[in-house]
């Protein structure tokens, strides 16, 4: 076969070619942009937020806001007065503002009764010091002679004083250089108010606020240090949505396959108008459903069935039934009839027939009842928000109040919560892609 | 009752509880509690101290008629369904012209990825929005300050910038929709009669308004009627991007305001509120149906 590309016979077809791919191309990324966003926002370190401009491409990727997430991290307090804190960066910051040092590859040094948290942080080497558990897994250790800890973050809570520090380079940024408590000599004068000076040691009289990035902390003679676990607690929430998911499955599938068979493949009176009443039905359902839960809040409250994660899935299957019924039954019409009436020839059962005959060739249809089932059972959040208490949130409403209170959590950790809810269901999407999109243009039924 | 009519029956039977239970009973009770004075205290457990559940008859009714905020709630609610109806067509129609056109090269690639946005959940969606419309760290607000606007809007608390957003995000949330049903009606409409228009000399304008209008101007209705009923339920959106700020703009989050959103619960105000939004919109559709005869289609 020969090969043949096609040119553009004349100039001006070639430029519209040109413009209108760049307009589409223009439109398509202006459209995606909303989600690009979120995605990127999420594998940038948390609180990197910039207000003043749009970042497109992040300089540094992590998944630390995943990790944080799934996993969580070990906070520590420690109280002690005499530390050593060894770190690649970190700055000291005056209480009364009136200088900043910027630090590199530094030790600071104290001795000074102090607080600091440990944030990501784990011991390397343990002197003495008595074991305290508490509650929730939180360790505390008192009164121990020596401890070395390492962190990925290390802030002071409040200012410490008589710090003695040694760094490889240092930036001092002084408000007033004239009046300044810190003693200059040895700088060299690089702005207007900012000195610099390599591999020097210095005493910090006044001390201020320390905030270090990965450091490694020692303490001698500390008085206590309490070590609890912070976040990580989506798994949780994850565990319930995958609950109420499955159990939506796995009734929706009892509740639909044996019914689309009786409309498929048997004549009855009364047909007709189940059908049609199903498909109207699913036309008005969104409205109908918020019209019901007041009854249905009122039912649920005087059968007890409140704060009960059993329950959202049986609701949810009664509430698949019409569209998916139709959904399957319309499947089930594309099967030639001639396998299941010849096995009731032979004497089988209907159930048999479902089971033996039908459900093998309706996979395809079965899978998308599934997938819809699944994704409407993990998506919920009208019902499963009003029943539930806290104790038995799945993603949805603790993602709805991490909206409420976002103070509690960073734009970055939001986003990041926010795409491990979505992707599964971006994913079943395009598994079944085709029979989705089918069915959902067939009922017009997105929200 | 034959055999074959009681073996339909049993197979229907527990999907058809299961729904009936669920599902229509609690329509049907709400119909009842929309005429009882159902509020705290009395609904759903009757408290000793409280006034007892009683039947009202109308009053729910003449209180709702009464209400400004549920008179700004219905009107509003058709306003957002005309003004989000009119730009989900319009962007629907552009778009699907724009990734139909035989200029754009890569069409079916791009058309696979303008569908990402009917791949999330709905939640997801809001959130992200939530997000593009925050007023401080928010894209939109940032790139309105980087031309310029030294004081973007609040979309956040204002009732009017809130609005704009909202219809914007239900024209992120539908042009899938519209655009898959518009550009298969689009490719239904066959080369030949374009060309044959092309040879009798009319302009790209002329070819589109007479011969390609006519023939998926049904398809369009259809898909306008599907998406102005779920503009009219337009709920989770408001619900979760600020459901104090909406709750009177739209009738169902009213609805559900009154009776869970307020310290003060009246069960029976929500339930005649949700009550009236239902028949209004089953009129409508109804109406619509009729007109352009939709259910033959969906009876195939």
């Amino acid at each position: 076969m020969k090969f043949k590309l096609e040119f553009p016979k004349r100039k001006d077809e070639v430029v519209k070619s040109l413009l209108a791919t760049l307009l589409a191309l223009f439109v398509l990324a202006l459209l995606l942009f909303p989600v690009y966003y979120m995605a990127m926002l999420s594998v940038k370190p948390s609180g990197a937020l910039a207000t003043t401009e749009i970042d497109l491409i992040p300089d540094k990727i992590t998944f630390s806001n995943y990790k944080n997430l799934l996993f969580g991290h070990i906070e520590g307090l420690i109280k002690t007065t005499d530390f050593e804190i060894n770190t690649k960066s970190g700055i000291i910051k005056d209480s009364l503002n009136r200088y900043q040092v910027v630090l590199k590859d530094a030790t600071i040094t104290g001795s000074y009764s102090s607080r600091f948290t440990l944030i990501d942080t784990s011991i390397l080497e343990r002197k003495g010091g008595e074991d305290r558990p508490e509650k929730d897994g939180t360790q505390l250790i008192v009164r121990g002679e020596h401890i070395k800890l390492e962190a990925k973050q290390i802030e002071s809570t409040g200012a410490v004083k008589n710090l003695k520090i040694f760094a490889k380079k240092m930036t001092i940024t002084v408000e007033n250089p004239k009046e300044a408590p810190i003693d200059l000599s040895k700088f060299t004068k690089v702005g207007e108010n900012t000195y610099e000076a390599q591999n020097i040691e210095i005493t910090l009289k006044d001390g201020g606020i320390i905030t270090t990035g990965e450091a490694t902390f020692s303490a001698r003679n500390f008085a206590f240090i309490r070590l609890a676990k912070v976040g990580g607690d989506v798994p949780d929430y994850m565990k319930r949505s995958l609950l109420i998911a499955s159990l939506t499955v796995i009734l929706t599938l009892l509740f639909v396959i044996p019914s689309a068979y009786a409309f498929s493949r048997l004549k009855f009176f009364g047909r007709e108008h189940v059908l049609y009443f199903y498909l109207m039905f699913t036309q008005v359902a969104g409205g109908l459903g918020i019209a019901g839960l007041v009854a249905l809040y009122g039912m649920l409250v005087k059968l007890h069935l409140t704060n009960n994660i059993f329950v959202l899935p049986v609701i949810y299957a009664a509430g698949n039934v019409p569209y998916n019924t139709w959904l399957l039954k319309s499947y089930l019409d594309s099967i030639p009839p001639d396998f299941d009436e010849a096995a009731l020839v032979d004497g089988a059962g209907y159930l048999q027939i479902i089971r033996h005959v039908l459900m093998p060739l309706a996979l395809p249809g079965i899978a998308t009842v599934v997938i819809f089932a699944f994704i409407g059972g993990w998506t919920e959040l009208i019902l499963a928000n009003l029943l539930l208490n806290q104790e038995n949130y799945p993603l949805t409403v603790w993602l709805y109040t991490l909206l409420a209170n976002l103070r509690s959590i960073s734009w970055n950790q939001f986003a990041a919560a926010a795409l491990i809810f979505a992707l599964p269901v971006f994913i079943m999407f395009l598994l079944a892609q085709n029979y989705v999109r089918s069915g959902l243009t067939m009922g017009g039924l997105k929200e | 009752m034959n055999k074959r009519t009681i073996a339909a029956l049993a197979l229907i039977l527990p999907g058809m509880v299961a729904f009936l239970f669920f599902n229509i009973y609690p329509i049907l009770y709400s119909i009842y509690i929309a005429f009882t004075n159902a509020k705290l205290g009395n609904f759903p457990i009757q408290a000793p101290e409280a006034e007892p559940l009683s039947f009202v008859g109308l009053e729910n009714l003449k209180w709702a008629l009464s209400d400004p905020k549920f008179r700004s709630a219905f009107v509003w609610t058709w306003l957002f369904v005309a003004t989000s109806v009119t730009l989900k067509v319009g962007v629907g129609i552009l778009l699907s012209v724009l990734y139909n056109n035989k200029y754009v090269k890569g069409k079916i690639f791009y058309r696979a990825l303008l569908i990402i946005p009917w791949a999330l959940p709905l939640l997801f969606s809001v959130m992200v929005w939530r997000f593009m419309f925050d007023p401080v760290v928010g894209p939109i607000n940032i790139l309105l300050r980087d031309i310029g606007i030294t004081n973007p809007p609040d979309w956040m608390t204002s009732v009017t910038w809130g609005f704009i957003a909202l219809n914007i995000i239900e024209v992120w949330l539908a042009y899938p929709f519209m655009m898959t049903v518009i550009t298969s009606a689009l490719q239904s409409v066959p080369d030949t009669l374009i060309e044959a228009a092309i040879i009798d000399g009319a302009s790209y304008w002329q070819r589109l308004t007479k011969v390609v209008l006519p023939i998926v101007s049904k398809p369009i209705a259809f898909a306008t009627i599907l998406t102005s009923a779920a503009s009219f339920q337009y709920f989770l959106v408001p619900f979760v991007y600020n459901a104090g700020l909406f709750e009177d703009r739209f009738l169902l989050l009213y609805g559900y305001r009154k009776a869970f959103g307020s310290s003060m619960p009246h069960y029976g105000r929500a339930a005649v509120i949700l009550l009236i939004a239902t028949i209004v919109l089953a009129i409508y559709m109804f109406i619509n149906m009729k007109i352009t005869k939709l259910q033959e289609g969906a009876k195939a």
